[in-house]
């Protein structure tokens, strides 16, 4: 049987666990060129026609 | 034009390559007006309940009372003016980035009418006594029932934008956009369950009862905060700021860990309003911890932000719009520093009901919130009207002078009554008395309400000037072409590109 403070430190440890697999990624040393890239998203932006 | 502007890879045009869409500005023109209209209404109200705090004698009843127009102005500035911004720059945003046109022009229009709609059901509402009571949750259930659909159709409007788009990377202000609408959709569900008193009555019951209703309210009440007043508005910050500084954002891996920390930690802080309540003890706890590990997301954000201009300083000495952004986010820095120190018990105790929330509550409403809007309806109107630049520089200086000088005379004057009133309350003497009656406490606040309402009265000034400028500057005949090769006249407002 499952109760509730079991419950909730599970859900504690889970949501702590994926955000620092988020960190963890964000800031691998591969991946700073792909996501730096982004960066330039809104400067690439054509200034087209409107309606 | 600017000679350290970073050039973005000139091999990337993916818009360009395939079908150009043809973005829907035209909504965004009326969002942007709905904006600066419900704003100056909503500053106004807000000046006149000043007022009615030190001159009592401004309550006009039954319908001009403190009581009654003390929602009208919190809704109006957040909801009315704070939210038409969100829509405006949250359906510019999503165009501009995904490079597609919005989902549905039946959606955005439905959303912009629907939303002056309800705007008008919840503020009709309080001025003739109906209201649930619940603060920032104040329209009955029939205006509550209108805004889910309303908010239905803004999602799906906003997802569908981003399920067509042409970039493949969903770009980070998008992220903060669609928290901030998912969020408080679930906020507004679950605090607003109710029945009906009556059939045809516009009175309610909540389904809520006791400390249950407690926690629900301010766990709505301060995400609220976290969702409406603060997540859309980073929004704003990860696109306007790039933009009218024409360089990328200081750290997209930075921006990502920030937008996860907020999301994960934000709601767990609501307790922080319901410090030594009948709320279990463990919960105050809790609550008081989360606001605490709030601050360092708040402060890498706000860092993030700023360090966009890292090596492009000399951009802010002459640049008027750029100068209120990097003011909203000193605000901002400033209000995510005093949050988490008054979320402290012992801090609490002084500060709670005192004055002093009230500072708090407009270094984060004036400085951030309204300030970021300034600066990102201060670029889009020369964008959206075709305009080279505002009307005059000028005077968006004088508005961001006035203002600022507004908001530091509101503040200053809220910390001092907020901090005496507090000490007031709880002085007492040697044999066990208190000190002061509590009438004695009111009177002293008298002359800081006076400064507090002159310290709004120069925040109104400064945005009926922007109103002005924004008249101007669409009335102006020199509308330049919509092309590509538009050079841009005033610093940066428009990007140079390949
Ligand atoms: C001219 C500008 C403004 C003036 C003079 C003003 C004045 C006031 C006053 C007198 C109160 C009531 C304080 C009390 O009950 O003791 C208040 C409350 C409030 N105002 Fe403003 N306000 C202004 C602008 C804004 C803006 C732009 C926002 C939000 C974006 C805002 C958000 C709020 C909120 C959330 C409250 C409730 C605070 C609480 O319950 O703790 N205000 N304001
Ligand atoms: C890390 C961030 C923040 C934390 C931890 C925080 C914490 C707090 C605390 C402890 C209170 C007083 C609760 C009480 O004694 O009743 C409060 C009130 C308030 N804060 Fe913040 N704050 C933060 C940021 C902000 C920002 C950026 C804004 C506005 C944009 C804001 C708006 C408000 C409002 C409107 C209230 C008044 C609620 C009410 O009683 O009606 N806060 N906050």
């Amino acid at each position: 049987m499952m109760n509730l403070s079991l419950m909730g430190g599970l859900i504690t440890l889970a949501f702590t666990l994926t955000f620092l697999g988020i960190a963890l990624w964000a800031y691998w040393p591969k991946n700073k060129d792909a996501l730096q890239a982004h960066r330039l998203i809104p400067l690439q932006d054509e200034d087209t026609d409107h309606v | 034009m600017s000679q350290t502007a970073i050039a973005p890879p000139p091999k990337v045009a993916p818009a360009a390559a395939a079908s150009r869409p043809v973005y829907d500005e035209t909504i965004l023109k009326y969002f942007t007006i709905a904006a600066m209209f419900w704003g100056i209404a909503g500053f106004a109200v807000g000046l006149l309940i000043a007022v009615q705090m030190a001159f009592p004698d401004f309550n006009i009843p039954p319908y001009l009372t403190f009581g009654r127009l003390r929602p009208l102005h919190t809704s109006a500035v957040i909801f009315a003016f704070g939210g038409n911004v969100l829509f405006a720059t949250s359906y510019h945003v999503v165009q501009r980035t995904c490079r597609a046109r919005l989902f549905s022009d039946g959606l955005s229009w439905f959303t912009f009418w629907g939303y002056q709609t309800f705007i008008l059901m919840a503020g009709l509402g309080y001025v003739f006594g109906v209201t649930q009571g619940k603060e920032y949750a104040e329209p009955e259930w029939y205006a509550d029932l209108w805004l889910t659909i309303v908010w239905v159709a803004y999602l799906i409007n906003f997802l569908g934008t981003l399920w067509k788009r042409q970039e493949k990377h969903i770009y980070v202000a998008n992220w903060f956009y669609l928290a901030f609408i998912v969020t408080v959709a679930i906020l507004h569900l679950v605090n607003n369950v109710s029945v009906p008193i009556q059939i045809g009555s516009v009175h309610s019951y909540s389904a809520w009862a006791g400390v249950q209703s407690a926690l629900i309210q301010w766990w709505y009440g301060h995400n609220a905060v976290g969702f409406f007043l603060t997540a859309g508005f980073l929004g704003i910050m990860y696109y306007y700021i790039p933009k009218q500084a024409n360089r990328p954002v200081y750290s997209y891996r930075l921006s990502i860990i920030h937008f996860w920390a907020l999301i994960f930690i934000y709601i767990w802080a609501g307790p922080h309003h319901l410090l030594y309540t009948a709320l279990p003890d463990w919960a105050q706890t809790l609550g008081m911890t989360f606001s605490i590990i709030l601050w360092m997301p708040s402060w890498g954000g706000m860092i993030n932000g700023m360090m966009t201009l890292s090596g492009a300083w000399h951009k802010l000495r002459d640049d008027p719009i750029l100068q209120f952004m990097i003011i909203a986010l000193s605000f901002y820095g400033m209000s995510t520093f005093e949050g988490p120190l008054m979320s402290i018990k012992a801090v609490n105790s002084l500060s709670h009901y005192t004055d002093w929330t009230i500072g708090h509550v407009h270094a984060g409403a004036l400085g951030w919130v309204a300030f970021i809007s300034f600066g990102a309806i201060y670029y889009l109107v020369p964008h959206l009207w075709k305009k080279p630049g505002m009307y005059s520089t000028k005077l968006i200086s004088l508005h961001l002078w006035v203002a600022t000088v507004g908001i530091v005379v509101y503040i200053t004057s809220m910390w001092v009554a907020g901090i005496m009133q507090g000490l007031m309350w709880r002085a007492y003497n040697e044999m066990g008395f208190l000190t002061y009656s509590f009438v004695e406490t009111v009177a002293a606040m008298h002359p800081y309400y006076i400064i507090r309402a002159i310290g709004g009265l120069l925040f109104l000034l400064g945005a009926l000037i922007m109103v002005f400028n924004i008249w101007k500057t669409i009335a102006s005949p020199d509308s330049v072409a919509s092309e590509t090769d538009t050079p841009s006249l005033t610093p940066a407002a428009l990007p140079e590109h390949v």
